[in-house]
């Protein structure tokens, strides 16, 4: 019985999945009272149209101010937001193997590939809002020349820092690799340890390397591309020094010491103690410092990786990649609310509503946070570049060697990337 | 009336077998097919590959780490758990004052959520916010109370086993208080006549008398341990640095996580045969044991 386990699990997930869609399907009838038209119905939205139902699956919230919005402008439609928060790329591909009843679902960077190649996503190469986007993230969404969707929100790789030490300090914002050194040892003279991260949640110890990618990028856009089909390796001299700083930090003793153990809520909870300065971490963070905290005042600054002469590359993420499915009922209206979200009206309210940053160019609010003005202004006067996806195999080899650097094991770092370069070869095609 | 009954028979069977065939034999079979493939995990189509997932699972490093870490947690766990659940079984089971409340106050800890359980003793470990340095320092054991217990390679995973050990030995103390209940009052009795002290009644007749409690509880710990992933995962998610890494954890992270369901499932094959052989020779190996009353 036990070897069924994964089996039956993903079976007994699908015949839920059916069940659930199945329910979905029935709401078509029973909901959207709006479908009734009373005259005033736009221009855009006949007041002949049978009533639609629009699901739209997603890990985080979807704003409910757009969607009220939209609701309104096509009174006939009627938008259920699905939101699965927890092992979301699980779920859906159950979803997409029983051919659920699905219209847009959010999808991240390295699914897009796959997706494709089975035929799953509809093709909206053709679209205007393409034009309304960021160049970098309409790309996100594009595999092999034909727009398959485009990612909404991003954020920036960041280092969180105590305003308040740096100030007692007196010490600049770092723009250099060199400078975050200086910065760092001063802190550590101080008797405060300058940086904290965890180790248990694997994936947010990777920006002192990852923070790497933008640089990399910004050399050779295809740079990813061309590890992922064998063009270049790993152990290629330009990424030598991809686990360098993370390295360095730890040799010069700049981390809180015995922190490998932490989890990223208790690493923020620490920071937020005061225990140590900087913790480096996506912009979405943010959000763990609303106005009411008032323990000390924070910053944040792009992650300076670079040598003195070299330009500081910002990292950005965008990952929540909007797409319809092909075998979605209603494309129609899977298009119409594409194109209602690319308007800038519709971006600045999402950003306000759900206090991010929106990838339609000037459709980002200046005021979702405190320091959301500065950080734009930080980031928009350096070379930005988005954050690429590894592809499955890598992740799983990657984050325990930054947790073998972390726990101080000293791992040769040339054979760390012969490790990544092995990885990287399970998953050529 | 035969064919009738073999009706019945039929009818009776159907609903059962239906859903038996669909829940478990179904997967069981197209499991091993699959184990076999290198599907992909999102259309049903997958290429028969051989035996190549298990040849990989054998020069897996990881797959070395997962034996490790499994071996260490079905002897400590069994060993420390099942020395104290005795213990406390013979001790629970005397007439003594408050009892009741002290089976139920140690079989608490068998019925909460163990992702709840996880939780709380990441917490309780940490050594910013955790219970147990702050412990250690009142007591002046300074060396202690800095020892980042889940973050260390060579802690973490019998860190993780005191946290089991905790939550289970109230369940392992209940099966062997059925089987104490179970043994005569008789065999006592004559044995004090015949003057046989305290010590030598609790190793000659009520440990042998127990070796069936023994079996059940040794089988289910030891396939609990082997197929251990709650605890696990949400302690420290095999961390750090693999440390902690065992078969649910990598056979749930090839499955899910890197898009090698095929590579998974071969995994999941092997722990199973695994868990069979190691099953069937602790039932061997007790089973001589057991004495007739």
């Amino acid at each position: 019985m036990k070897h069924s386990r994964l089996s039956a699990l993903l079976l007994l997930v699908l015949a839920v999945s059916l069940v659930v869609s199945a329910c979905g399907g029935g709401n078509k009838n029973t909901e959207s009272p709006a479908a009734s038209p009373t005259g005033s119905s736009p221009s855009k939205a006949p007041a002949d149209k049978e009533p639609v139902t629009l699901k739209i699956s997603s890990w985080n919230p979807i704003s409910q101010k757009v969607i009220e919005k939209f609701e309104e402008t096509y009174p006939y439609i009627t938008v259920e937001p699905d939101q699965i928060a927890d092992q979301y790329r699980e779920v859906i591909r159950t979803r997409v193997i029983s051919k659920a009843d699905m219209d847009i679902v959010w999808m991240f960077p390295n699914q897009m590939r796959e997706y494709v190649d089975q035929n799953v996503l509809m093709d909206m190469s053709g679209e205007a809002w393409k034009g309304n986007y960021l160049e970098s993230a309409v790309q996100l969404g594009t595999v092999e020349g034909k727009t398959y969707g485009v990612p909404y929100n991003y954020y920036a790789v960041v280092i969180f820092y105590n305003r308040g030490v740096f100030n007692d300090l007196g010490l600049n914002v770092p723009t250099t690799w060199e400078e975050l050194l200086d910065v760092s040892e001063k802190i550590k003279a101080s008797g405060l340890a300058p940086f904290v991260t965890g180790g248990k949640d694997a994936w947010a110890t990777q920006f002192m390397s990852s923070g790497n990618f933008g640089a990399y990028q910004d050399k050779d856009p295809l740079v990813f591309e061309k590890l992922a089909s064998g063009e270049k390796k790993w152990t290629d001299p330009e990424f030598a020094d991809f686990f360098g700083p993370l390295s360095e930090l730890v040799d010069k003793g700049y981390f809180l010491e015995n922190s490998v153990g932490l989890g990223n809520a208790q690493v923020v909870q620490v920071f937020k103690e005061g225990k140590a300065a900087m913790y480096p971490m996506g912009s979405w963070a943010l959000d763990e410092f609303p106005a009411d905290f008032k323990e000390f005042e924070v910053g944040a600054f792009p992650i300076p990786l670079n040598k003195a002469g070299e330009p500081l590359v910002v990292n950005l993420i965008s990952d929540n990649i909007f797409t319809g499915i092909s075998w979605s009922k209603h494309p129609e209206e899977v298009k119409l609310f594409m194109d209602f979200i690319a308007q800038p009206d519709t971006a600045k309210l999402w950003s306000e509503d759900t206090k991010s940053a929106v990838t339609v160019v000037g459709g980002t609010s200046p005021t979702y946070h405190s320091i959301a003005e500065e950080l734009t202004k930080s980031i928009e006067s350096n070379v930005s570049t988005i954050f690429p996806s590894l592809t499955p195999s890598m992740e799983p080899a990657y984050f325990p060697m930054l947790q073998q650097i972390l726990l101080k094991q000293k791992p040769d770092l040339a054979k760390l990337m012969e490790e990544m370069q092995k990885a990287q070869e399970k998953d050529y095609k | 009336m035969r064919i009738l009954n073999l009706k019945t028979f039929l009818l009776f069977l159907a609903p059962a077998l239906l859903l038996y065939s669909l829940f478990y034999a179904g997967p069981i079979i197209s499991g091993l097919y699959y184990g076999f493939t290198d599907w992909k995990g999102i259309s049903f189509s997958a290429n028969w590959i051989g035996l190549d997932n298990f040849k990989n699972v054998f020069s897996d490093p990881l797959f070395a780490t997962a034996l490790r870490n499994m071996f260490i947690l079905a002897v400590v766990v069994i060993a420390v758990q099942h020395a104290i659940s005795i213990f406390l079984a013979v001790l629970l089971d005397q007439k003594l004052r408050g009892v009741v409340w002290m089976r139920a106050v140690i079989f608490y800890p068998a019925i909460l959520n163990t992702v709840v359980i996880g939780y709380i003793w990441s917490y309780m470990y940490s050594p910013f916010v955790g219970f147990l340095p702050k412990f250690f320092e009142s007591l002046g054991l300074d060396t202690l109370a800095n020892i980042d217990w889940l973050g260390r390679p060579d802690t973490a995973i019998y860190a993780i086993s005191f946290v089991i050990i905790w939550q289970y030995t109230g369940y392992s103390m209940m099966i062997y208080m059925a089987g104490l209940q179970g043994i005569s009052s008789d065999i006592y009795e004559s044995a004090s006549i015949d003057g046989a002290n305290a010590r030598q009644k609790f190793f000659k007749i009520t440990l042998p008398l127990l070796v069936p409690a023994i079996t059940v509880n040794t089988v289910l710990s030891v396939i609990g341990n082997m197929k251990q992933f709650e605890h696990i995962w949400v302690m420290t998610q095999g961390g750090p640095a693999n440390s902690t890494q065992v078969f649910g954890t990598l056979i749930y992270q090839f499955a899910f996580k890197t898009s090698q369901p095929g590579y998974g499932t071969a995994m999941a094959i092997l722990l199973s045969i695994l868990i069979m052989l190691v099953t069937v020779s602790i039932i061997r190996v007790l089973g001589r044991w057991e004495v007739k009353q």
